[in-house]
């Protein structure tokens, strides 16, 4: 009997060795009570509150083509855009010639309103292109294009300097685009109305 | 200031706005002329707008070549052609005595290259192809073409590059790709001829083309040159069914 009691007790204390368990031992705990989620959940940023970047100039645009054209247009636009609620007329100024003079209207105009307190929301245009076309010299000396566009503003709050502001509803208007290919990208020398 | 007293008067204030809070819109109480403000600026052609802003467009020098405006734009105002507004070409060139080598000279070199015609293959071969069957498209002719020219004294590099591949089939149809095709068990450039008969399809190549003046960068030569590839007899038949004995 005893010397049962005795194995007994002794593999008992055998087997508690082998699991392991002590008091101490916390018990594994279900797993899920124990992760949390970390970070804050991404949400997209509206585009109302963030700053606009300026628009890059994209590859298709720096082509010698008519496509390549039509892609510089659109970005000519984009940068437009971005200037009207920015103030920022750096890029449209390296993108027009020195004797546009409609690009000298758009670029001032907008630089005057930022440089004196003014701002603009809204107003963003979207661009159609309804005829271009090749030009040039006849010894080819220079290549052009020529393209009638058609532009539609969203609805924009121009808000001066002095705080006054006033609305400007959407509306449809049409120019007369000339891009010149000089120094391997294509530059806009003619804006005016058609 | 006074641009911006101009501007205001193209603004049609109706009541005064009252003082905002920060961060809240402005009471908008007035309307202005629509289209938005690079609209009515660019509208304004008598410049109603007078900007004070001396802001001028371009980094780009001013005596370098430029569209402009009106027929006597600038001495030696070269009209244009493609177009009948009212607009000159004015190049100015930094040396007036020398001849430079212009982009004109280069395209017109580029223009006179001879490039060769693409070859065309067509598949199945031998000028046999049946109806209702994907007839295959393809050209071998892909490489870019190296040729050195000189131009006023100087050793031009120009390199033509097949761009796009106009298919014209011979029943009508025809199909522009930047594809230029492959062979079976590939099909990318394939067509459907309905209808029996002998046509003759045929291959015209664009390139595009850049250049280089001695060992100076790559430039892009504006324009494409586009060579038509003669036609290649094609005869289309129907498939007969044919009983065989099994």
């Amino acid at each position: 009997m005893r010397s049962l009691r005795a194995a007994l007790a002794a593999s008992l204390a055998a087997l508690a060795l082998l699991t392991g368990c002590t008091d101490d031992d916390p018990s594994p705990g279900d797993p899920t009570s124990t992760w949390t989620p970390t970070g804050e959940p991404e949400t997209p940023t509206s585009s109302a509150t963030a700053k606009p970047t300026e628009p890059p100039l994209p590859d298709a645009a720096t082509k010698a083509t008519e496509e390549g054209a039509r892609a510089f247009i659109t970005y000519y636009w984009d940068l437009i855009n971005y200037a009207q609620v920015t103030g920022d007329v750096e890029a449209l100024k390296r993108v027009s010639g020195s004797t546009c003079r409609g690009c000298s209207r758009v670029i001032n105009g907008i630089s005057d309103l930022y440089t004196d307190g003014g701002h603009a929301i809204g107003g963003e245009y979207t661009l159609r292109i309804e005829r271009i076309t090749e030009v040039t010299t006849p010894d080819k000396a220079a290549l052009g294009i020529e393209a009638a566009i058609r532009v539609r503003n969203q609805e924009q709050t121009i808000v001066q300097g002095s705080g006054e502001s006033a609305r400007s509803v959407p509306a449809t208007s049409r120019y007369l685009i000339y891009l010149i290919w000089v120094n391997e990208a294509w530059r806009t020398d003619i804006v005016e109305p058609r | 200031m006074k641009g911006l007293v101009a501007l205001a008067a193209l603004l049609v204030v109706v009541t005064p706005t009252p003082a905002v809070a920060d961060g809240e819109d402005p009471d908008v109480s007035a309307t202005t002329t629509p289209g938005g403000l690079s609209a009515s600026l660019l509208d304004d052609v008598d410049g109603d707008i007078d900007t004070s802003s001396d802001a001028k467009p371009s980094g780009q020098v001013d005596d370098g070549p430029s569209f402009q405006l009106g027929e006597a734009a600038c001495p030696g105002a070269t009209e244009l052609v493609g177009t009948s507004a009212d607009v000159t070409f004015c190049q100015h060139y930094s040396e007036p005595t020398t001849p430079v080598l212009t982009v004109g000279l280069i395209r017109t070199a580029f223009a006179e290259l001879r490039l060769p015609a693409g070859e065309l293959v067509i598949q199945p071969p031998d000028g046999l192809t049946l109806v209702n069957f994907d007839t295959n498209f393809y050209t071998t002719s892909t490489e870019p073409i190296s040729r050195t020219v000189t131009l006023l004294g100087r050793r031009v590099t120009l390199e033509a590059t097949p761009s796009t591949f106009l298919w014209t089939f011979g029943d009508g149809e025809s199909l522009t790709t930047s594809d230029p095709g492959a062979p079976y068990p590939q099909l990318q450039v394939t067509h459907n001829y309905l209808r029996k008969g002998t046509y003759r399809p045929s291959l015209a190549t664009t390139y595009t083309g850049r250049y280089r003046v001695g060992g100076g960068p790559w430039r892009q030569i504006p324009g494409t040159v586009t060579i038509d590839g003669t036609g290649q007899a094609l005869r289309a038949i129907e498939a007969e069914p044919k009983l065989v004995s099994y």
